[in-house]
């Protein structure tokens, strides 16, 4: 419960602060969740999510208190970055992106590890390398599989602001090439 | 599976006959956008690798664990058919709309030729993966029920990551 709360808590602050900064966070945020949610709900069988409430439970264990703690990493990173790098190029912004959620991402696996609320199932565990970072809780694994993951899901919810910004007019003709 | 050659050259050709097409009709930067969407759907393989088996095909066709790269080139030739038909016949629809329309092609056109690959053993699921699903399929098929929306929300994700990554390289944008 203590878990469930505090993730609650913090994503509410985080974004109550960065809706000064940005009064579209929670459409972003909205995003994230949708993101994480679609990637949650294809690979859960890659995971175990464990020892949570039942209320945060939304089908087998695919929690959705654990969809808005990576909801909330990806959107303050995206934010911050914003926020002290304006200037670089989105192409930039995008890696910085992936690489400083991916580091964050790290540390959340290993103290969701490490509280035993995640675990993976044996066939995964087979298919590792066995080698565990993070005084023996995190796979050596995440170090891709964070960054590939947030690679997808930075992208989804940067391509929909930008469809969601556009306004309801007619792009092209048929048979245009793009 | 001696057969097997001919899947596997049938899929290279079609990829190669999509790229001559597109650059025949005049669109701008095929080969990077057909790298995108490899990659893209090649990230998503490396993440789900361990809910699939790919089986059957060439030494030479493997690239990590079970991982061939003529699986991701027949997903890239799935999606990219996918996009220029959508763009061809939809192409004055606003695009979050033609999204949709995206995930629609690509969900017709994938659902039978997964059923071919299930049906001819090249394709089987982990157990890790059977283990989370009803056990009822598609009507007709042998393609498990849950493919009906597991292959959009796989979709949704390839179509944003390409969309996105070729909209990077085509702007120099520095901020929104």
């Amino acid at each position: 419960m203590i878990f469930e709360l505090t993730v609650i808590t913090l994503s509410l602050v985080f974004l109550l602060i960065l809706f000064k900064l940005n009064s579209k966070v929670f459409q972003r945020f909205g995003l994230a969740f949708v993101a994480v949610l679609l990637f949650e709900y294809f690979t859960q069988a890659l995971w175990l999510n464990l020892n949570l409430e039942p209320w945060s439970y939304l089908y087998l264990d695919v929690s959705w208190i654990l969809t808005i703690g990576w909801a909330t990493i990806i959107v303050v990173s995206l934010e911050l970055i914003e926020l002290y790098f304006p200037n670089y190029s989105e192409k930039v912004r995008y890696f910085l992106s992936i690489f400083i959620i991916g580091i964050v991402g790290f540390f959340a696996e290993w103290a969701v590890i490490a509280l035993g609320i995640r675990d993976y199932p044996l066939a995964v565990k087979q298919g590792l390398s066995g080698i565990l970072l993070g005084y023996g809780k995190v796979p050596i694994e995440a170090l891709y599989y964070i960054p590939v993951f947030m690679a997808l899901m930075v992208a989804f919810v940067r391509y929909w602001e930008m469809l969601l910004s556009q306004k309801p007019k007619k792009t092209k003709k048929r048979g245009k090439k793009k | 599976m001696n057969w097997i050659i001919f899947l596997e050259v049938l899929i290279v050709v079609y990829f190669i006959g999509l790229w001559f097409y597109m650059n025949k009709k005049g669109y701008k930067n095929t080969t990077r956008k057909l790298i995108i969407l490899f990659f893209g759907v090649l990230l998503f393989e490396v993440m789900s690798e361990p809910m699939w088996l790919n089986l059957g095909f060439h030494k030479w066709a493997y690239l990590y664990k079970d991982i061939t790269w003529i699986i991701t080139i027949g997903w890239v030739n799935i999606f990219m058919t996918s996009f220029l038909l959508v763009d061809y016949h939809f192409g004055h629809i606003i695009e979050y709309k033609r999204f949709w329309l995206y995930l629609f092609f690509v969900e017709a056109i994938t659902v039978p030729l997964e059923t071919l690959l299930l049906q001819t053993g090249i394709r089987e699921y982990a157990g890790v993966l059977t283990s989370t699903m009803i056990g009822k399929t598609i009507p007709l098929t042998i393609v498990p029920i849950e493919a009906i929306y597991a292959i959009p929300l796989f979709a949704t994700l390839i179509i944003c990551f390409y969309k996105y990554v070729n909209y990077l390289f085509e702007t120099g944008v520095k901020n929104d």
